[in-house]
């Protein structure tokens, strides 16, 4: 029996609304195939339960007021109560900034120490700059620990509740010293 | 020892059991299952509000506390609202222990995985604020403002399990929203389809979508947009099963309560989980609007959906102003929250109202009626904000098409999605559509004005895949694909379609 035209009409329309589909579905077909990194989007990489290795790859300068808090709090045995930073975040060591959309992000960030120390940030005036007398009265008291972005702290078997933070001649490396070393110095 | 990356969704999975228990046989076992872990999460925002409120870090008592008040909230409001629940879909006793396995083995393989994704965003926004969170128990200005306090209170519940780096439940919500995409694809968008091609299309589809490269990379990223993926999909799928637009089983008064206070506690996790998470919520309350015009009327299922959106709302942000007040910051203002929250307001008394009110309710009856108010609505708010704030919105609505089609990341998903939707447009009589496929559209587009907006008024972003608008995106991609993946269904069915083969069936919602 011969289908009625409005019917076999449908059908048609049906039909070429199904090709267009297939056609328009293709290249997601084909996509498929492809890693985030082709389409430079972030690629996943294993890290585990590792702060260090989640973060170590990033390339941000202000990765040093991250790895800052948290070597602090390697330093408290936890989290911290006081961070003493010199009156000018930019005395803590020579880092360039981080651009974004042409605008120059510092790479000392207040915030980012704070939120990653767990810590009130206190500013002081202080000598910055530490003698290597004083960095190996560090390595001889203290054990030393190093983080990413050139950030070493100085963990003794005791928690502290407040650290410095230093750097040495060449304003490079970022030192979290405890505070009970700091006072022997006469802070 | 559990690790904390196996602990924390395993304890948000038995929150959301027990939260979700007195709607349980509404929902259904499937959609309760699904929806217990992203809904379970909540709690730890009340932990954090506890913490604020009292100025304590977190710790195991005020985390218990919290969780406590939280289920005895939800759960018996829900108990308030919708009743006990004699009729609906059984769960039988055996789902438990079978879910509850299969989601430990899923969460242990991924913990074991240590898959991520990090952005500068990843730490700066929510491992840093849940370690701040965690220490001092404060959820202050920069967390309020700038990153919802959602995700930063599940960093702060990872920390103080012993955990460092939070990363499985981003890629466990990616799991939850490719489950419900299967389930709805099996119940709508292939349901005219014979058993083995409608299974078959559904997984193809779901796997289709979960292999695309940006998928792959926003599953294991840590940052907001998959988790509001996820919440939003279990609100849109909530408000249309409670509309009886999912199934062919006529469902009750009280059924429609128990899914649109789901739908509520999940747009609760959408508003929660970005600072514009507020403002992508009334996605979902313009989609009740228009569902709930052509039902039966009552204000039960009203009542469960902004119900439970507001007491989850309230439970996080009456502490916080509290703690804080009314906050000044360079995103999220403490007077917008409250704005916001009084609009929502507004707009539950018009979706009650409006559809009683004489001629204009019996217009809004009628089919589409709904959404061609709530789109002449968009039309008369967006075209005079976009000739007033000009340039700032033209810049907005090209980054955000040149980032779908070309910048973002996405491939050729865009491209794909909008040819569908044209040609959804074009061959309409051949696909037969039901009111659902119109809603599934309805919702995709109000939630781009809504973005429009957003950033049309606030920054109009870049061309580039970490652009906020771009990473919006995400949000609304189950959606299109849900509605892609209904006209395929249709033009695949026999052409029998329309409201009638969809089984829309609501008994009496005067109770």
């Amino acid at each position: 029996m011969e289908r009625p035209p409005r019917r076999a009409k449908a059908d048609a329309g049906r039909w070429l609304a199904l090709a267009c589909i297939i056609v328009l579905l293709a290249p997601v077909v084909v996509d498929a195939r492809l890693e985030p990194q082709d389409l430079r989007l972030p690629r996943p990489f294993k890290s585990g339960d590792d702060i260090s290795k989640a973060l170590g790859r990033q390339q941000h300068e202000r990765m040093v007021s991250v790895f800052t808090g948290l070597a602090s709090r390697e330093v408290a045995h936890g989290s911290l109560g006081e961070m003493a930073v010199p009156a000018s975040l930019d005395d803590i060591a020579d880092r360039k900034p981080d651009y974004f959309q042409d605008e120059a992000r510092p790479a000392f960030s207040e915030t980012l120490m704070r939120q990653s120390s767990g810590a009130r940030i206190v500013r002081e005036d202080y000598e910055v700059i530490l003698t290597p007398e004083q960095l190996a009265s560090l390595d001889e008291h203290y054990e030393r620990l190093e983080f990413p972005s050139d950030v070493v702290a100085f963990i003794g078997n005791d928690p502290e509740d407040r650290v410095y933070l230093h750097t040495d001649a060449q304003r490079r490396r970022v030192y979290v010293v405890p505070a009970s070393a700091a006072e022997r110095w006469g802070r | 020892m559990i690790p904390a990356s196996v602990a924390l969704p395993l304890i948000a999975l038995a929150t959301g059991w027990l939260a979700l228990f007195p709607l349980r046989k509404a929902i259904g076992p499937v959609f309760y299952h699904i929806a217990a872990f992203p809904i379970g999460l909540l709690a730890w925002m009340v932990v954090a509000a506890l913490t604020s409120a009292f100025g304590i870090p977190f710790g195991f008592a005020v985390g218990v506390a919290g969780h406590v008040v939280f289920v005895t909230s939800v759960a018996g409001l829900a108990l308030v609202l919708a009743g006990r629940m004699r009729e609906g879909l059984a769960v039988p006793w055996w789902s438990w222990p079978v879910w509850g396995a299969v989601f430990a083995v899923l969460t242990r393989h991924l913990a074991r995985a240590g898959q991520t994704a990090v952005v500068f965003d990843s730490f700066t926004h929510y491992e840093l604020s849940g370690i701040w969170l965690h220490d001092t128990g404060l959820l202050d200005t920069t967390i309020m403002s700038g990153r919802g306090p959602l995700i930063p209170a599940m960093h702060a519940a990872n920390r103080l399990m012993s955990g460092e780096w939070t990363y499985v439940p981003y890629t466990l919500f990616a799991y939850t929203v490719l489950a419900l995409l299967a389930v709805v694809f099996v119940e709508t968008a292939f349901a005219r389809l014979p058993r083995t091609p409608r299974v078959a299309l559904s997984l193809g589809m779901v796997a289709l979508l979960g292999m695309q490269p940006a998928w792959t990379s926003h599953s294991y990223l840590v940052h907001s947009n998959m988790m509001s993926a996820g919440y939003l999909l279990i609100a849109v799928a909530a408000l249309l099963a409670g509309g009886g637009h999912i199934g062919q089983r006529r469902i009750s008064a009280r059924e429609r309560v128990g899914w649109w206070f789901l739908a509520g506690l999940a747009a609760a996790g959408l508003a929660t989980a970005r600072p514009d998470g507020l403002a992508y919520v009334y996605a979902l309350l313009a989609l009740a609007f228009v569902v709930h015009a052509r039902l039966p009327h009552g204000w039960r299922p009203l009542a469960g959906l902004y119900g439970s959106l507001y007491l989850v709302t309230a439970l996080v942000y009456v502490p916080v102003f509290a703690t804080i007040g009314i906050w000044t910051a360079h995103k999220l203002q403490g007077s917008w929250v409250l704005v916001l929250i009084g609009a929502s307001a507004l707009l539950a008394v018009a979706t009650a109202l409006l559809p009683e009110a004489g001629r204009l309710g019996d217009w809004l009856r009628v089919r589409n009626n709904a959404i061609r108010f709530a789109a002449a609505v968009n039309i008369a708010a967006i075209l005079p904000l976009a000739w007033v704030t000009g340039e700032r919105f033209h810049v907005a609505t090209a980054n955000v098409i040149g980032n779908l089609m070309r910048t973002g990341g996405w491939g050729s998903l865009w491209y794909a999605i909008l040819g569908v939707i044209l040609l959804s447009l074009v061959f309409r009589r051949e696909a037969a559509f039901g009111q659902r496929e119109d809603l599934i559209l309805y919702a995709l587009l109000q939630f781009f004005a809504i973005g429009l907006v957003i950033h049309g008024l606030t920054h109009p972003g870049r061309l580039n895949w970490m652009d906020s608008f771009n990473r919006v995106s995400l949000h609304v991609l189950p959606i299109a694909w849900w509605y892609v993946s209904s006209f395929l269904g249709a033009l695949l069915a026999r052409p029998t379609g329309g409201d009638e083969a969809q089984g829309v069936r609501v008994i009496d919602c005067t109770a």
